[in-house]
């Protein structure tokens, strides 16, 4: 420990039983904060053991609790089951540091909550410093995902900040004998009258103060306006990525370290026969082949069976995988069309309801309008390849990898591998784009696993063919919709069916509900945000087939996307303007309560989603758009609570969707970071083009047919349409923006789309529907 | 074998058919040149050889010859500074991994064509994917650092 004192403030919040993992609204507002002195992340390891816990206390459902001298670490870890924590501290030299419990992955996390603890702490941002958490208990069950960060985190982190914050007034306070409510922060000083002092004088005496109740303490209003001043500094980590200097994953460099290339079975389940490796010998810096059994599929964390080429660099691993010859045997013959065909034929069968309101019986002989949409697998495709080093050391195994549940590989060691708890850590360095698939670890847990079976240090690197052949999947899906409407073109009773691929079928069967429900594929059905008086919406998870993840907006790429194309069917039946159509499904004037899921219920403001609608018209000019080639689209996230509206408009001459401009309106709550935020909405609107347009995995025999950027094809520069994104002003407190654009642009499009081809659209990519 | 990367001499030892890109990063340390896919479809690796910019995952390191590479970490023209200070200010990044190759490309496009059009540079940066989607805001940067060196 450095001669300087360090002073930490720790939020720790425990969440109730049923809670979504990740969600802020099913986070309760129960936790505790702890303080203590001499803590960074790089050396808490080392003197969290001898080091003297001075003083901590818990509050709401735990009560008050006092911890004893030195048993934190013993106390989170009872506490960790689903838990995210936010560390925050300051030292005598006024370094103040966040350890950040969300991975930075290019949605501006980090910045984000660097500008929350700037604001609260009325500090510049840039003496703010944001490392990332390991998977040690203390800091939780990690997880960045769901859109989740800043509505969840922001809170948190401001929590902590006004803590440390209100530490180092009280402190100024005493010096000066003063009362505490005299004395203000300004730039990095406590400020009484004449007197100014820079906090980290503060800092010291600061530590002998017991720890304000987190009900006395200030929190400052999240202002617009002061975030927008800091929002033109220099942003964390751009320096480093335009001199070429960001260490990702692949940059991890261990003294020892081999590296190595992974031949996995072409089929899910299948399984080595024999290995002829004589021509990877003759490959200069080849080492040795080992094989990897893997797990049977589905399974949680499943590894596929492999033959592991060791080298002594990734292109040496490389070249010996290409001279290896492996015999396979067995394996899953699942294909992809013929998934997505049984589907069709489950949305004709029963399904398990999800929400009834109403009496959503059609009337007899009534005309019921009715769609079904196909929605194929799809790949994250993120530019990073996967890749993890991962050492054993002194009986500790040590993982770094870009990840977004570190704590899911953490514990995936300790059961598959047999580590006791204690003796795992995972780090993340900066990822090179998540989209989800970066929640799972299977790449993680295959290079601990080579590190555990060799004895060295391993290295692995997925090729891009690796990331498609063994890629894990956005859910083949099929929704059928049906809607009677009153003759004055009103929906009087819509039916939504959704049959899919099911994450949780696949990965977590236990948390299905016992008449096997998949409560994920449910809450976007329960979303539902048009005024409709009686609804019956059901689903059925598949028998698992093909792998699926998480991927960018999951259900809602399915769902809302499903909900909106019908919503223009719907108008053009009734020769309506689509958009007049929406906001004549929205006129509740009091907020609706949705019920998402059992003791999960979310307010829902009709008047929020007509303003996003009305103002995204405005924007993008609707009524002087030709209504051949416009398409509108709306869409409500529940969690977090964004409401999102969208225009696009289509080139005029092109026979294949080329999308012209697109204006995008999001009510997200209080904006923290407004760059950042219009970001996260660009890169929803490619992933929506590419989803929307041309991609498509295909499985044939049970084989992953895309292999390269040619026959999975991304957005490019030359697709980048004119984008106008606007946020509306609100008092909210701030949500979410990784996800919620990505179904309402893919809608948009598609509405486009159909108002070009004059007839309805019925599966994507839209290139491939004829 | 001699490499001028940077405007340095190495002396490497490398397999003729070793990509550029992994000599780069094992012999040399200059790891901002990315590998993405493997197969040039995607830019992350592009690198500059004599002035052009190439994918170093597909050149044999032996196909170089004495010709200048100038990766990410050299470059440093003044089209190069324009470049990195209309990167900061448009906030261009995200995850980031794609960006070295970006600017490589960009800083070519801009020695090339001082004032391009939005299509010139669309047309320049089509092979540089980014699955974050920061296109819109590279075209505006490069017009930018442009509308900078004109100055």
């Amino acid at each position: 420990m450095s001669d300087r004192t360090l002073f930490w403030i720790r939020i720790h919040w425990s969440p109730g039983p049923n809670t979504r993992p990740f969600c802020p609204r099913c986070l309760a507002e129960s936790g505790e904060i702890a303080c203590g002195e001499g803590m960074t992340e790089e050396n808490l390891e080392a003197t969290l053991s001898r080091r003297v816990v001075l003083r901590s206390f818990a509050v709401g459902a735990v009560g008050v609790a006092f911890l004893r001298r030195g048993v934190l670490e013993a106390a989170s870890d009872r506490s960790v089951s689903l838990s995210a924590d936010v560390w925050l501290s300051i030292d005598t030299a006024g370094r103040v540091e966040l350890v950040s419990h969300k991975v930075e992955m290019g949605q501006g996390i980090h910045e984000a909550f660097r500008r929350i603890v700037a604001h609260t702490m009325s500090l510049p941002p840039l003496s703010v410093h944001v490392v990332q958490a390991s998977s040690a208990p203390r800091y939780g069950n990690l997880g960045t995902g769901g859109s989740f960060s800043i509505a969840g985190g922001h809170r948190r982190v401001q929590q902590a900040a006004a803590t440390l914050l209100e530490l180092l007034r009280r402190s100024a306070a005493k010096r000066w004998n003063v009362a505490s409510g005299a004395c203000r922060a300004a730039d990095g000083r406590m400020v009484s009258g004449a007197r100014s002092l820079p906090y980290r004088v503060l800092v010291e005496d600061a530590s002998h103060l017991p720890v304000p109740k987190p009900e006395s303490v200030p929190i400052p209003r999240l202002e617009p306006a002061s975030l927008e001043a800091i929002s033109s500094s220099k942003r964390l980590y751009h320096e480093a990525i335009v001199s070429g200097s960001l260490h990702y994953s692949l940059e991890r460099s261990e003294p020892d370290m081999v590296c190595a290339s992974i031949e996995r079975s072409p089929r899910l389940n299948g399984s080595v026969v024999s290995v002829d490796a004589r021509d990877a010998e003759k490959v200069p810096g080849y080492i040795g082949w080992i094989k990897l059994v893997g797990n049977q599929w589905p399974t949680l964390d499943h590894v596929r069976a492999g033959v592991a080429v060791l080298a002594k660099d990734h292109w040496s691993a490389q070249q010996a995988r290409r001279q290896l010859r492996v015999a396979w045997r067995g394996g899953l013959r699942s294909d992809s069309e013929s998934q997505l065909d049984a589907m069709v034929q489950a949305t004709r069968e029963s399904g398990l309801l999800a929400r009834r309101e109403g009496r959503p019986r059609f009337t007899p002989n009534a005309f019921v309008a009715e769609a079904s949409y196909r929605f194929p697998y799809l790949s994250h495709s993120a530019i990073e390849p996967l890749g993890a080093t991962a050492r054993i050391e002194n009986g500790r195994m040590k993982v770094w990898s870009g990840c977004q549940r570190q704590r899911r590989l953490h514990d995936a060691i300790v059961r598959e591998l047999g580590f006791a708890e204690d003796r795992v850590r995972v780090y993340s360095p900066p990822i090179g784009g998540g989209f989800g698939r970066r929640l799972e670890i299977d790449y993680g847990l295959e290079a601990a696993m080579l590190a555990k079976l060799t004895g060295r240090c391993v290295q692995t690197l997925w090729t891009r063919e690796d990331d498609f052949r063994a890629g894990l999947f956005r859910p083949g899906s099929v929704s059928r919709l049906q809607a009677e409407l009153t003759p004055r073109g009103r929906i009087r009773t819509l039916h939504h069916r959704v049959v899919g691929e099911s994450v949780l079928a696949q990965q977590l069967p236990q948390t299905l509900a016992a008449d096997g429900s998949d409560w994920t594929m449910c809450i976007h059905l329960n979303a539902f945000y048009y005024d409709v008086p009686n609804l019956e919406f059901d689903h059925r998870p598949m028998a698992p087939a093909l792998p699926c993840a998480w991927w960018r907006g999951t259900g809602a790429t399915v769902v809302q996307v499903s909900t909106e194309l019908f919503m223009d069917e719907l108008a053009a039946s009734q020769n309506a303007d689509p958009l007049q159509f929406r906001l004549n499904h929205l006129h509740s004037a009091r907020p609706k309560t949705l019920h998402i899921r059992e003791g999960d219920d979310v307010e829902f403001q009709s008047g929020l989603m007509r303003r996003v609608l009305v103002k995204a018209a405005k924007l993008s000019g609707w009524s002087a758009l030709a209504p051949s080639r416009r398409g509108v689209a709306a869409g409500f996230y529940d969690c977090p609570n964004t409401y999102t509206a969208a225009v696009v408009s289509l080139a005029e001459d092109s026979d294949t969707p080329r999308i012209d401009s697109i204006t995008i309106v999001s009510d997200c709550g209080i904006v923290i970071d407004r760059s950042g935020a219009a970001a996260q909405i660009e890169s929803n609107v490619h992933f929506a083009i590419g989803a929307a347009l041309w991609q498509k995995i295909d499985v044939v025999d049970g084989v992953v047919q895309n292999t390269t950027f040619r026959d999975f094809r991304l957005a490019t520069i030359e697709d980048t349409p004119r984008t106008n994104i606007h946020f509306l002003r609100s008092e909210r407190p701030p949500s979410g923006l990784g996800e919620p654009a990505t179904p309402v642009v893919t809608s948009a499009i598609a509405n486009a789309w159909r108002a070009r081809l004059q007839q309805p659209i019925r599966s994507f990519p839209l290139e491939a529907f004829e | 074998m001699k490499l001028k990367v940077n405007g340095e001499t190495h002396d490497v030892s490398a397999p003729a058919t070793k990509p550029l890109l992994w000599v780069l990063r094992d012999e040399l340390s200059l790891t901002g040149t990315r590998f993405g896919c493997g197969v040039g479809q995607c830019g992350a690796c592009t690198v500059q050889l004599s002035g052009e910019p190439v994918r170093a995952c597909v050149i044999p390191v032996s196909a170089v010859g004495d010709r200048e590479i100038c990766t990410v970490e050299g470059l440093s023209t003044a089209q190069a500074d324009a470049l990195r200070a209309a990167w900061s200010a448009h906030a261009v990044a995200q995850c980031g991994f794609c960006q070295a190759g970006q600017l490589v490309a960009a800083e070519n496009l801009l020695r090339r064509t001082p004032r391009p059009q939005p299509d010139a540079i669309r047309s320049a940066l089509r092979g540089n994917l980014c699955r974050c989607g920061t296109y819109a805001r590279i075209v505006r940067a490069i017009e930018d650092a442009a509308s900078r060196l004109n100055r």
